[in-house]
């Protein structure tokens, strides 16, 4: 089953890892910009990274057939520090015409701090300024709960704000529901220790439903898998969940979220490829759904 | 020994408590049915998962056996396996929702930003004791 993986930090994973992604399904993926696990010395190192996730990522995606989408920011976790989020934020307009760059993302909090909240709503402004879509990292373990409810009321407080065009990542039992009832999209992260597994993630599903949700890998430096989103395919499967409804979740949900921006598309995608190129699928003719023909006939797939 | 009726007398009860209760009253509030996407009946969910689920609750006691064998004291009054054993407690109980008051029991329920950063990384469980003991 064709699958997108709205969070893939493919900065830390390698080649191989692109090559089982493409194996069990993955068409496309965005990279969230991030935390490396340790704190970058100065704004030019953002700018290195931001060249990385916009120029040399989407280029070794496209050898194994997958789409790659970037967002850009200055992550929760160096948000402390509001010289250096200054001057990133400074520099980030100019990344933001990359053809594979969708939005400011992923911006949040860590330990919910002034000085976070105030980087992230500078985030916030600058993406409102530019007119961009929203990638929303919430806070881990104890902090999740309050970060969450901190990052909603703040984004509510933004008369601007249309929720359809933000997603509020990582949520879980606690959380997921404020999210929802906000209008914003969200995302659960399949991880095998922390934020959830995939069977917590179904019945996640099976109580809230499937709209405005995605799953993802969420992978990264970290223990993660890059194969978490068929992983969840599986356990669907197992639960006895039709391929419509998982298709619905792996792949239509995040089109029709990430296709608000004119920049997503699938056109061309799937199948292996040279450096750059991307040629025409032959595939997936079959099982095509309402939704996607609805997107197909917009553009947003072939 | 871990001992759970030793919980019942934690300075942070009242706290863990409220926030267990308030999500718990959110919960009903505001969840959509539970049924609606559900494919499985019960005796296939005992059938299907009953093993694995087995494994993961030996796993749980193993861990706390093996915490005994350490024969560290002071591991019972960190406030991570004060929160650990709040969470068995409600694994224990009947009524539903369990996953999301367990969630709460790890959880800072307060929103009031930090006014610095005091530490990278959260640590999994909120002290609740923390004002209280100093």
């Amino acid at each position: 089953m064709k699958y997108i993986d709205i969070h893939a930090h493919m900065v830390s994973r390698t080649t191989d890892d692109y090559v089982q992604m493409a194996m069990t399904g993955c068409v496309a993926l965005t990279e969230p910009a991030f935390w490396p696990g340790w704190d970058r010395s100065s704004a030019d190192g953002f700018d290195d990274y931001f060249r990385q996730i916009t120029d040399f990522e989407p280029k070794r995606a496209a050898q194994y057939g997958i789409r790659h989408y970037a967002w850009l920011c200055l992550n929760p976790k160096e948000g402390e520090d509001r010289d250096l989020a200054r001057e990133v934020l400074r520099r980030i307009p100019k990344y933001l015409d990359r053809p594979n760059v969708l939005g400011i993302g992923e911006i949040g909090l860590n330990r919910v701090t002034r000085n976070e909240l105030a980087t992230f709503r500078d985030h916030v402004e600058l993406a409102l300024e530019h007119d961009q879509m929203i990638h929303v990292h919430t806070p881990h373990l104890e902090d999740k709960y309050k970060g969450t409810r901190v990052i909603v009321e703040a984004l509510l407080e933004y008369g601007r704000i249309d929720p359809r065009r933000v997603l509020i990542d990582h949520a879980e039992e606690h959380t997921l529901a404020m999210i929802l009832e906000n209008g914003f999209w969200t995302g659960l992260t399949l991880y095998p220790q922390t934020k959830t597994s995939p069977e917590r993630a179904i019945d996640m599903i099976e109580v809230h439903g499937p709209e405005r949700l995605c799953v993802a890998s969420a992978c990264d430096w970290g223990p993660s898998h890059p194969d978490a989103v068929p992983r969840f395919i599986l356990q669907m499967r197992r639960r006895g969940h039709s391929d419509e409804l998982i298709r619905q979740i792996v792949y239509e949900n995040p089109i029709k979220f990430l296709g608000q921006s004119p920049k997503f598309n699938l056109r061309g995608v799937g199948g292996a490829t040279t450096v750059g190129q991307h040629p025409p699928t032959h595939r997936e003719a079959r099982d095509k759904t309402d939704s996607v023909r609805v997107l197909e006939s917009a553009g947003v797939v072939e | 020994m871990f001992d759970l009726r030793r919980t019942a007398g934690y300075e942070g009860f009242q706290r863990v408590k409220q926030a267990i209760d308030n999500l718990r009253l959110n919960t009903r509030s505001s969840a959509p049915s539970t049924t609606a996407l559900s494919s499985k009946s019960g005796t296939q969910l005992v059938d299907e998962y009953f093993i694995e689920n087995r494994t993961r609750l030996l796993d749980v006691a193993a861990y706390l056996d093996r915490l005994d064998r350490a024969g560290d004291d002071q591991t019972e009054d960190d406030f991570r396996m004060r929160a650990f054993r709040k969470a068995l407690l409600v694994l224990c109980d009947a009524s539903p929702g369990r996953t999301a008051r367990i969630q709460m029991v790890f959880s800072d329920p307060t929103t009031e930003p930090l006014e610095m950063l005091d530490q990278k990384s959260a640590r999994g469980a909120y002290n609740f004791w923390q004002e209280v003991e100093g």
